[in-house]
């Protein structure tokens, strides 16, 4: 083997210049160690930066790539496979899979996030319904309450003043609205749990009645 | 353009697979690749983003093989670490399983016989030594990229290599001992 410089290019005009202060009793081993260096380049397999270019062609930031003409054909091909493989699979796959792990699920207390596909809205929650519905119930029922129960503060005779009486109703009215509406605001705040927008993801509550409902009663047809 | 990056691999790709091959052990030459490619990859998405003025791409400051090499050298490291975790914690039965199975072939079957006793000296070197002498001679660095890609001044390079030169010398020279061709952390 020859131990002179060594190339570290693929030029073969290129050679590592030696330090000028390198003692002469350790000229040889830095010729050793480049005659090593360059055998460990040459053996690196061939065809190592044929495949490391298609292998980057997705990850380049250029707007084209070309993979070798000897693996265009074994990329369709395999795609092809692909394609087949995932037509093979049954028709009732989905279910099945579904049927065997909707008991855990059911089982589970733990919030699940249902990745939807990118694109669709997801339908709102029933519960979501539900809950805003119960919101209004109780803050209606609240005003309700107040209302009924609340002595009548107004002393004006609406017969003597009734611009004077009318006004302070409205007041009044005003008032019980706000109310109203502060109660309605904190349900809803408790009530609502994902937005009404497009969203790809729809948590689901493993213990929702809606959720058992619609399941458990079918379950057994499926 | 394709032919750039078809040019900087050609350039760069033998030099990291050595250094790889070196570090991680002679026989280990799929993990070597493996290294390379993941090393390309990483640079060719950092290509792709924009730089802190907004800018896509690389911009060309006269160190790209320094950082290109600080890229290659953090992933050999990285493997390195793993590989002696992956041992340490490997239990007893496993491991002398492992030592009682029968070697495989020497990766360097191929070399003369000076260059092998040099690949068993090297197992011998530290770390710090170690990774200077295959910085230079595996990676082709100058001594100032090297300075660049550690942080060091280029009179302690210099004299880090000298001695682990000198070492390697001694080592060959005297009586030959088993070494490590693989992981040396």
């Amino acid at each position: 083997m020859n131990a002179s410089h060594s190339n570290y290019s693929n030029d073969p005009g290129r050679s590592i210049p030696l330090p000028s202060a390198m003692p002469p009793e350790l000229v040889e081993t830095s010729r050793l160690m480049d005659a090593l260096g360059e055998c460990d380049r040459a053996s690196a397999p061939a065809g190592l930066e044929s495949r490391l270019l298609i292998s980057l062609s997705g990850v380049l930031p250029i707007s084209s790539s070309r993979a070798a003409d000897d693996v265009k054909e074994a990329t369709r091909q395999m795609e092809a496979l692909g394609q087949t493989d995932r037509a093979g699979a049954s028709a009732t796959l989905e279910d099945r899979i579904f049927m065997a792990t909707r008991g855990v699920l059911v089982s589970s207390a733990v919030k699940i996030n249902v990745q939807t596909q990118v694109g669709q809205r997801p339908a709102a929650s029933m519960s979501f319904f539900m809950r805003a519905a119960a919101g209004l119930l109780l803050g209606g029922g609240v005003i309700w309450g107040y209302l009924a129960l609340k002595p009548a503060q107004s002393t004006l005779n609406p017969w003597q003043d009734p611009q004077l009486a009318v006004a302070k109703l409205e007041k009044e009215i005003d008032g019980h609205m706000d109310q109203l509406g502060d109660v309605f605001s904190l349900v809803m705040i408790g009530a609502v749990t994902e937005p009404l927008t497009l969203s790809t993801e729809e948590p689901i509550e493993s213990s929702d009645p809606w959720f058992q409902y619609d399941f458990l009663e079918a379950g057994d047809s499926i | 353009d394709e032919r750039a990056w078809r040019s900087i691999i050609d350039l760069y790709a033998r030099r990291i697979y050595a250094l790889a091959k070196s570090r991680l052990g002679a026989s280990r030459h799929d993990l070597a690749e493996e290294i390379t490619q993941s090393v390309f990859v990483t640079v060719a998405s950092k290509l792709g983003k924009q730089n802190a003025e907004g800018v896509l791409g690389y911009t060309e400051q006269g160190r790209f093989e320094s950082w290109l090499f600080r890229v290659a050298m953090n992933r050999i490291r990285d493997e390195a670490r793993r590989a002696k975790r992956h041992a340490e914690t490997m239990d007893p039965e496993t491991m002398a399983a492992s030592m009682q199975a029968p070697p495989g072939p020497d990766p360097d079957t191929d070399l003369p016989e000076n260059l092998r006793s040099l690949r068993n000296a090297m197992g011998q070197l530290s770390d710090t030594d170690r990774e200077i002498v295959e910085l230079r001679h595996h990676a082709g660095l100058s001594f100032k990229q090297m300075a660049e890609l550690l942080s060091e001044p280029i009179g302690t390079l210099l004299a880090r290599h000298h001695r682990a030169l000198k070492k390697l010398k001694e080592i060959m020279s005297g009586p030959i001992e088993p070494s490590s061709q693989g992981v040396a952390i």
